[in-house]
């Protein structure tokens, strides 16, 4: 009865193993680039910092903070000043460095038309 | 489409041929229906009634066709009224009046009078009360039905075509996924020599700059400022205080982080192209290629202007799941995500929702064309099916 346990363990635990390998194998996008000029993408899926973000046309590269899903990561650095562009077009201006990596929100842009 | 390619395979043909009913006036309708049309609302009733006993035609109650004096009103009413008779989708009309209502079918006679299309008229005041006038309105429902069941379709031009872009009901990947494709397919569309018309003035505020840099003149470029401008008034004059909600705390926890990025996720629906020129409310575009509507964000009210102008079809973009049809005019259900794809099966007609699994926006686009073809040559969109239809326009007056 023991030995048959041990079996069953043994076996759940290669399929977890290889359920878990086969979800870091498939290279499944968690994030959006929506237009080419674009310096941030979009995230698909909550992520936590630490991350890797694979989005397309990419080199996958690791989230430096939390982002909530629908919200933007900063595809690269972006200087104080510099514009936000998100459907290739300028939807805000950073007020912060932000770093490649970074959540992009209210807490480090501002509007250029309507200032917060 | 022409052609693309799949890949691993050889070019692979689509079958890109699109036919439908050509009109005395050279448009083109993708349906050839009965529409029985109620001058006011007091006569709904009777309306309601031959739809009940006629299902096969469109019959179509609104709240609208009194009661209101202002001239801008008036001039929409009729717009809207005389431009449902005029649509390319309905090859006869049955038109119920009243009598003393100010969009009287004495007063609409002008605005129709070409349409070349059969057209019968009654008048419950003078046609022997309600009973009667359904049941005039009944037969000759019917007779028109039979008069014009067999008119063939034949191959037509994208040149003829319409097709407005509308969001409503939208979430926060409204305009990451669903938007986006649809802004593909309208590039396609433009490409195809098609006309794409999109309006919801109040989702353009904060991307002027964009629409006005896209503008094909001078002229075109001002009209956008303006009609912009008039929309953030508006929204202030209205809201006051409350303006800033028109990007709101729940846009923001959605990611979106000022009203220019919000806006963007609307006006991308439209495309990346040219914009060729800005049309009133329910006005028909004289040129191709993308147009602007000067027309509100509510659904139902934009709707229907974009079908006043024309549109044959509607692909139109929902997050929370807006179940919305129109009279006459198939509309296609864009879910942004594949929760409210899946909860509302049966009023979706497509997930963009796959964008954020992992699958590519050519295939999702060329998907939408492939269906946007099949709508065109008769297959019902879900809303179509469902019989979803309303009714109801824009107003600037409260009724007196």
């Amino acid at each position: 009865m023991l030995m048959r346990l041990r079996a069953k363990e043994a076996i759940l635990s290669i399929i977890k193993q290889k359920l878990k390998s086969n979800q870091g194998g498939i290279m499944t996008n968690n994030a959006l680039i929506i237009h080419p000029q674009d310096n941030v993408a979009v995230a698909l899926t909550a992520m936590s910092a630490g991350d890797t973000i694979t989005a397309n046309g990419i080199e996958a590269f690791t989230t430096l903070d939390e982002i909530p899903v629908s919200h933007k990561i900063a595809l690269r650095d972006i200087a104080i000043g510099e514009e936000i562009i998100k459907y290739g077009e300028t939807v805000a201006v950073s007020t912060q460095m932000i770093k490649k990596g970074q959540w992009v929100h209210t807490h480090n842009l501002e509007s250029k038309r309507w200032k917060k | 489409m022409g052609s693309y390619t799949q890949p691993g395979k050889q070019k692979v043909e689509k079958m890109n041929d699109i036919k439908g009913y050509i009109r005395k006036n050279g448009s083109v309708g993708i349906r050839n229906h009965v529409l029985v049309l109620p001058t006011v609302s007091c006569v709904n009733g009777v309306v309601n009634k031959i739809g009940r006993e006629v299902p096969e035609a469109i019959c179509v109650p609104h709240a609208h066709g009194c009661g209101r004096g202002g001239a801008r009103d008036i001039e929409i009413l009729f717009r809207i009224l005389s431009s449902l008779v005029h649509h390319p989708n309905v090859g006869g009309v049955v038109l119920i009046g009243l009598g003393c209502e100010v969009s009287s079918t004495k007063g609409l006679l002008p605005w129709i009078s070409d349409a070349g299309k059969p057209i019968e008229v009654f008048n419950v005041q003078t046609d022997g009360g309600s009973i009667e006038t359904a049941r005039k309105g009944i037969a000759a429902a019917r007779r028109m039905l039979a008069e014009i069941g067999n008119q063939p379709r034949v191959a037509v031009s994208w040149d003829k075509m319409l097709i407005a872009m509308e969001c409503g009901g939208s979430d926060a990947m409204s305009g990451i996924t669903a938007n986006v494709a649809m802004g593909a397919v309208s590039d396609w569309l433009v490409k195809q020599g098609a006309t794409v018309i999109f309006g919801e003035n109040t989702e353009m505020i904060g991307t002027t700059h964009v629409l006005t840099r896209r503008a094909k003149n001078e002229q075109v470029a001002g009209q956008i400022e303006q009609m912009v401008a008039r929309a953030e008034k508006l929204t202030q004059d209205v809201m006051g205080e409350l303006a800033g909600l028109v990007i709101s705390p729940g846009n923001m926890d959605g990611g979106m982080s000022t009203i220019a990025e919000k806006s963007m996720g609307c006006i991308f629906k439209g495309g990346t192209t040219t914009i060729n020129q800005v049309v009133d409310y329910g006005q028909a575009p004289s040129e191709h290629g993308l147009i602007l509507q000067d027309g509100p964000g509510y659904d139902g009210d934009s709707m229907a202007g974009l079908a006043a102008s024309g549109s044959q079809l509607m692909f139109f973009s929902t997050g929370r799941g807006n179940p919305i049809g129109f009279p006459a005019m198939p509309v296609i259900k864009v879910a942004s995500n594949t929760r409210i794809y899946k909860a509302m099966k049966d009023d979706m007609d497509i997930n963009a929702g796959v964008l954020a699994e992992g699958q590519q926006l050519d295939q999702l686009r060329n998907q939408m064309i492939d269906l946007m073809i099949r709508v065109i040559n008769g297959e019902n969109s879900k809303a179509e099916a469902n019989g979803m239809d309303v009714l109801t326009f824009m107003t600037v007056h409260p009724p007196f």
